[in-house]
């Protein structure tokens, strides 16, 4: 066998495989079945081919009329598939059958031989014909034939959605270079020297098309068994090695064995060591390259569950949801509305790019969800349904103003919560069933994560009533001690002043100078600007400690300056208790990252709960420490203790050791709570009789 | 009608030192202390006719003062000035100790603090 009879065999199993394949992928398809016809007639042209230049059976000439009555027929059905792809078959058909026509009486003068006037040997590669004038006109028919198929294709090169262009232009590149693969042979019927070697690129041109199927849907298949893939494209290289090697070694065998069986093992160890390996590789390509635009599913639920529910900020949930959405399914555009019970609107979250800067909104939306459920769960909006008269406007404005082509809605336990709108896939795809299927989990355990944060929302917000409600109880425990700082600055201010009216008015100055009248004038005026300052710092502290934190971190808080206000505030209730407090923060501490807030609440908390295990008459001492990550803030009592098993306890909600009445017991617990979300830890330490230590630490950064 | 001895207690010197002039320009005798221990110190020692005395002083307290002066003068009046709100109960406790009277800070006005006194030493 030679190459060219090579060429024909490969090209004839190519051409026979992806016709079947095609064929089968859709046998009602008018596209599926012309694409099998223009297939059987490149196979037909090739097995002739073949034939004749191994001259099987010494027929090589009856072989050679096949092979005319292929190159005959291709054209025909070639522009027969290509006005069924291109969608202008109904104009072109009047057309189509004169071509047909033609083209009949050409395989009718093929037969009885008008095509040619004879065989002889052409420079050492087998019989070939002598044309006639026939053959002449013919090659002009057939020339034609093909120019008008590429006129067509090139002038829609440039029509329709981005991924049929692609495939139209795939298929022109891929007919081009079969045609020309297939054209070098006609020199040689002019006794031109032009070994047709390039007749092999006619497997060229199955091989783009096959390859436009699988990345770009030529043809609308869908290649989802990827299997078949694999093993035709490892039979197919298998069977080249193969035929490859038997060929070689057919030349070798006269010299190693007469055995044609036993030249054949080589290629069957081969074949049978290669197996395992290429068919791996072949899988590892297919997923790599072909298989692109298909999400992984796996990866997209994975980041879901792993990642967003836990998410307890509900905005930086959403957001990340629309990002992973948007990027692992490859999609053009996402969205997410969150639903707010209080006020029934569908307010915009995240995704649908600059309208998030405006206030999207949806109102009135009982019609949609109406709508919804009756469709079981989710719309999808492909381009028929927007045509569809049963969708409520407020739909049709959604996907508008959104660019959805799937909206799902996000329900949790009937609840409304949500709506997710995705955009356009980017690789021009409808969604299908499978991807609803998966979609729909999907955006449930959206559902869920969503429910969560506002779950942990709400949490947090009854902590902070909670904590705000501890603090004014505690506070008010103040009260004594700040009525006498307000109290006793208005007492000096008005007593200064009303004795030396008094005074000046009884007549007691009557021997002062007007000098020293106006000089004590002015003391007394220096003392109640003192007095008032004093009062009003008070007050001021106060007021500003009894406001609920925000609950917004700052960096680079300094503990001992927040301890100062604290310690402010407690001083005269302190003082009056005769319990000294001793500031041992050094100057030094490094600051951290917390709410400045929370912090006082906290040093409040303690100093009030030493205070109060104190009663009267002690020592309450406080200071802070710091090594490479953290630092340490120390609030010692020489209280008299707590006992052990109480110690356990004392962290606990409702705990209190105090008379009923006395104390709500939530202190401790919400101060543990409050250190913790500052990324903080308490602990405790109490000898009964000596007294209590609380150590809070916070991490700090270098440099913060 | 001779005037009452006094003795002044408050542990804040803006508040004395106004008592001080008021009543000594108007002829009275009057002694002030700011810390309450030693004031705790000399009215065993000495004798006042009438006690003005701050409740909550740190270390020292109003009541410690009337238990003082219950155990050794029951003659002198202590009349309390404080910035406290105390409750009924509170009241009744200092007046069984026998607290003469009880003031608010800031004080209504010194002349009504002037009668007070006077009638606290008259015995009314």
């Amino acid at each position: 066998m030679n190459y060219f009879a090579f060429s024909g065999l490969v090209n004839f199993i190519a051409c026979a495989f992806l016709g079947v394949f095609v064929f089968n992928q859709n046998r009602k398809n008018p596209q599926n079945i012309s694409y099998f016809i223009l297939n059987v007639s490149v196979a037909v042209y090739s097995i002739g081919y073949f034939l004749w230049q191994i001259d099987y059976l010494g027929e090589s000439v009856i072989w050679f009329k096949v092979l005319v009555a292929g190159i005959i027929l291709i054209n025909p059905s070639y522009l027969l598939f290509v006005f069924i792809f291109l969608n202008i078959i109904r104009k072109k058909t009047p057309t189509l059958l004169v071509i047909a026509l033609v083209n009949i009486f050409f395989i009718a003068a093929c037969v009885k031989e008008s095509l040619w006037s004879g065989f002889v040997p052409k420079f050492g590669l087998g019989l070939w014909p002598v044309p006639s004038r026939l053959f002449s006109l013919y090659l002009v028919f057939w020339a034609f034939q093909c120019l008008y198929g590429f006129y067509y294709l090139g002038k829609n090169l440039r029509v329709g959605s981005h991924k049929r262009r692609l495939q139209i232009r795939y298929f022109t590149i891929a007919a081009f270079v079969g045609f020309i693969g297939g054209a070098t042979n006609w020199p040689m019927w002019y006794g031109l020297y032009f070994p047709p070697y390039p007749n092999i690129l006619i497997s060229l041109y199955i091989a783009i098309v096959a390859y436009a199927i699988v990345r770009h849907e030529l043809m609308d298949i869908e290649i989802i068994v990827k299997r078949s893939i694999v093993f035709a494209g490892l039979f197919f290289v298998l069977y080249s090695v193969f035929s490859l090697i038997v060929y070689i070694s057919s030349l070798s065998y006269v010299r190693f064995t007469d055995n044609r069986f036993v030249s054949i093992i080589p290629s069957v160890i081969i074949i049978i060591i290669m197996f395992r390996p290429l068919e791996k590789y072949l899988i590892k390509i297919t997923d790599n390259y072909l298989f692109q635009k298909r999400y992984d599913y796996k990866v997209l639920l994975r980041s879901f569950t792993n990642n967003l529910l836990s998410i307890m900020d509900l905005k930086k949930l959403i957001i990340t949801a629309e990002e992973q959405i948007t990027s692992i399914v490859r999609i053009s555009n996402a969205a997410i509305l969150v639903y707010d019970r209080h006020t029934d609107i569908f307010s915009l979250f995240a995704g649908a790019g600059d309208l998030k800067n405006k206030a999207f909104t949806l109102k009135n939306t009982a019609e949609l969800w109406d709508y919804i459920l009756r469709k079981d769960a989710y719309a999808v909006i492909s381009s028929e349904n927007k045509e569809r008269d049963d969708i409520p406007v407020i739909l049709v404005d959604l996907i508008k103003s959104l660019n959805s082509s799937l909206i799902i809605p996000l329900i949790y336990q009937n609840d409304v919560l949500g709506i997710l709108s995705l955009g356009m896939k980017l690789s021009d795809e409808e969604y299908s069933q499978e991807d609803i299927d998966i979609l729909v989990p999907v955006s449930i355990t959206l559902s869920i994560a969503i429910a969560n944060a506002k779950l942990f929302e709400q949490l947090s917000e009854t902590q902070a009533q909670a904590a705000q409600r501890e603090k004014m109880a505690v506070v008010g425990t103040l009260s004594a001690g700040i009525n006498h700082e307000i109290c006793n600055p208005l007492g000096i201010i008005r007593g200064q002043c009303e004795a030396f009216m008094l005074n000046y008015q009884g007549g007691f100055y009557k021997n002062k100078s007007d000098k020293e009248l106006l000089t004590r004038s002015l003391e007394i005026m220096t003392k109640v600007i003192r007095e008032t300052e004093r009062a009003s710092s008070i007050t001021q502290k106060l007021s500003s400690f009894a406001k609920p934190s925000k609950g917004q971190m700052s960096a680079s808080v300094s503990i001992k300056k927040e301890l100062k206000e604290v310690i402010a505030l407690v001083e005269h209730e302190l003082k009056i208790s005769n319990i000294e407090l001793k500031d041992n923060v050094p100057d030094d501490l490094p600051r951290i990252t917390i709410d400045t807030k929370q912090l006082q609440e906290i040093l409040f908390n303690l100093i009030s709960n030493a205070a109060q295990a104190i009663v009267e008459n002690g020592e309450i001492e406080i200071s802070g420490t710091y090594d490479a990550d953290k630092v340490t803030i120390r609030i010692s009592d020489n209280g008299p203790g707590i006992r052990e098993e109480i110690l356990k306890k004392i962290f606990e909600p409702f705990f209190t050791t105090k008379d009923p009445g006395k104390g709500t017991g939530l202190g401790l617990f919400i101060v543990k709570q409050i250190i913790e979300k500052n990324s903080g830890i308490i602990t405790v330490n109490s000898e009964t009789g000596k007294g209590t230590v609380f150590l809070v630490m916070f991490p700090f950064v270098e440099g913060a | 009608m001779d005037k009452p001895k006094i003795l002044a207690i408050d542990d804040e010197d803006n508040y004395t030192e106004i008592f001080e002039e008021y009543f000594s320009l108007r002829g009275y005798d009057i002694r002030v202390e700011t810390d309450p221990r030693k004031a705790i110190g000399f009215i065993g020692n000495e004798r006042f006719d009438v006690i003005l005395v701050d409740l909550k002083m740190g270390g020292v307290s109003g009541q410690d003062i009337l238990k003082k002066v219950r155990d050794t003068d029951d003659r002198t009046k202590v009349i309390i000035i404080t910035a406290y709100i105390l409750s009924g109960k509170s009241k009744q406790e200092l007046y069984d100790l026998g607290a003469y009277s009880i003031n608010s800070k800031p004080i209504n006005s010194l002349e009504e603090l002037e009668n007070t006194v006077n009638k606290a030493y008259s015995g009314n």
